[in-house]
């Protein structure tokens, strides 16, 4: 499986997502944002392949996506629903994604959670596919890493 | 005749939005109730009466497919129609759920309008 | 017929049976209509951008020339003149791929995406919609029947037909 074929199929997953359910597209490539104020939810999909998944955004374009999502002005959204929202934008990116890498038999998923922004991978599974997305809210980081 | 619907998923937010969806529809609903997996549903399941399940399958403690499973083999349960509403969009899992019992099933990511035709048709309704 | 035209960058309702709305060259611009099958109310927005916090200024005077503002405004004109939220029919048709005058490629897309972001928010989805392509289109609303008519590339006119109930079904199993 080459680096290239996951940037693609990252790439679709996030069109495809972020356009249905978030209102938002892919404007172009961006360089991902590293320091305070960003949140990233993680998860991992068991299956052939295996692997994890996460996804980062600043808090800032985390409640605009948010407040797309659930159709309600930002003010209007508790404070644990733009990290809710992550951990579901993760859920649905793996989800599209497992479901297009040529496979057999099942996957499994597991419930997303929210880590603290920087935090290093549990197990630093290769190969990597990272891809920084420019939104009109902000920057979307996904990374994919798939078990040896 | 107000309907009790019941939303099971481990994603708060995605259990408002689907919340959210039911008002699009013509329905009348009279409460939701909101589980984060398979085993709180049926616990709640097992104290009120609910007229439709909408249920994510990935969910720790109790996944969906165990859920529906459970819901089939009660005399009581068995009669509650189920949507499954799920990233898994292979062909292999839909023929697994329907098999088990269920009624409809949305893929995630999906429109609004989607998953509104779809409770409406396993509820027999039409809109507009 | 007495036809009403809405220009690009605005919105209007009526109530006259005998009258026809219409908004013509729909590029990447979207036209959203709402009609009220027992009132008899019809409403059309021709809308221009996204979001109205990308031109403040504009915001205040302008409501129709964006989506977010010119959806809710077009909902609460038509509710002022007896329409009923849940008996509305919902069509829209533009956001092409087209290239606009500032050399902007995108705006269709982004239109069509802030088209379902602001129906969402109000609690509204279309009946039926003709969005994205390439080619301009020009629509008219009948406010007495509701029916809607289509031109584009320059064919005959066609009617759009709201969507009847579970026709988006799941995926094939």
């Amino acid at each position: 499986m080459i680096e290239q074929d996951f940037d693609r199929l990252l790439s679709g997953a996030v069109d495809s997502v972020l356009e249905t359910m978030f209102y938002s597209a892919a404007l172009g490539p961006a360089e991902p944002e590293i320091g305070t104020g960003v949140l990233e939810a993680r998860l991992a999909f068991r299956g052939r392949p295996s692997g994890t998944l996460s996804v980062c955004l600043s808090e800032s374009t985390a409640r605009q996506l948010a407040a797309g999502f659930l159709g309600e002005e930002e003010d209007a959204l508790t404070d644990s629903q733009p990290g809710e929202m992550v951990c579901e934008l993760a859920n649905m990116l793996c989800g599209s994604l497992v479901s297009t890498l040529a496979t057999e038999g099942r996957f499994d998923l597991t419930s997303p959670e929210l880590v603290p922004a920087g935090t290093p991978a549990a197990s630093p599974d290769q190969p990597l596919a990272r891809q920084s997305f420019e939104l009109e809210s902000g920057i979307l980081t996904v990374t994919l890493r798939l078990a040896a | 005749m107000a309907l009790n619907i019941m939303i099971v998923d481990d994603s708060p937010v995605m259990r408002s939005f689907i919340r959210k969806v039911f008002r699009l529809t013509g329905l009348d609903v009279g409460e939701f109730f909101e589980a984060g997996h398979g085993e709180e549903a049926l616990r709640l399941l097992r104290e009120r009466w609910v007229d439709l399940v909408l249920t994510d399958i990935n969910m720790p403690n109790m996944d969906g497919e165990e859920f529906v499973r459970q819901l089939e083999s009660d005399d009581m349960l068995r009669t509650i129609p189920v949507i499954v509403v799920s990233t898994d969009s292979s062909n292999s899992r839909v023929e697994k759920m329907l098999a088990l019992g269920a009624k409809g099933y949305v893929t995630k990511p999906f429109l609004p309008g989607a998953l509104r035709d779809e409770v409406e048709k396993v509820l027999g309704v039409a809109h507009d | 017929m007495n036809q009403l035209v809405v220009g690009v960058g605005d919105g209007g309702v009526s109530r006259d049976p005998d009258s026809v709305l219409v908004t013509y060259a729909l590029g990447s611009c979207v036209a959203v209509m709402l009609h009220d099958p027992v009132a008899k109310v019809g409403g059309m927005l021709h809308y221009m951008l996204p979001e109205s916090a990308m031109s403040h200024d504009k915001s205040q005077s302008r409501p129709w020339m964006f989506a977010d503002t010119g959806i809710p405004n077009l909902l609460q004109a038509a509710l002022a003149n007896g329409a009923e939220k849940r008996r509305l029919i919902i069509f829209a048709a533009g956001g092409a791929q087209v290239m606009d005058d500032n050399g902007v490629f995108n705006i269709g897309k982004r239109n069509c995406l802030a088209l379902r972001k602001a129906l969402w928010k109000i609690g509204l989805v279309p009946s039926a919609e003709e969005i994205g392509g390439t080619e301009a289109r020009t629509i008219r609303l009948e406010v007495g029947t509701g029916r809607v008519w289509l031109q584009a590339g320059g064919r005959e006119p066609r009617e759009m037909k709201a969507r009847p109930a579970g026709a988006q079904s799941r995926p094939a199993a």
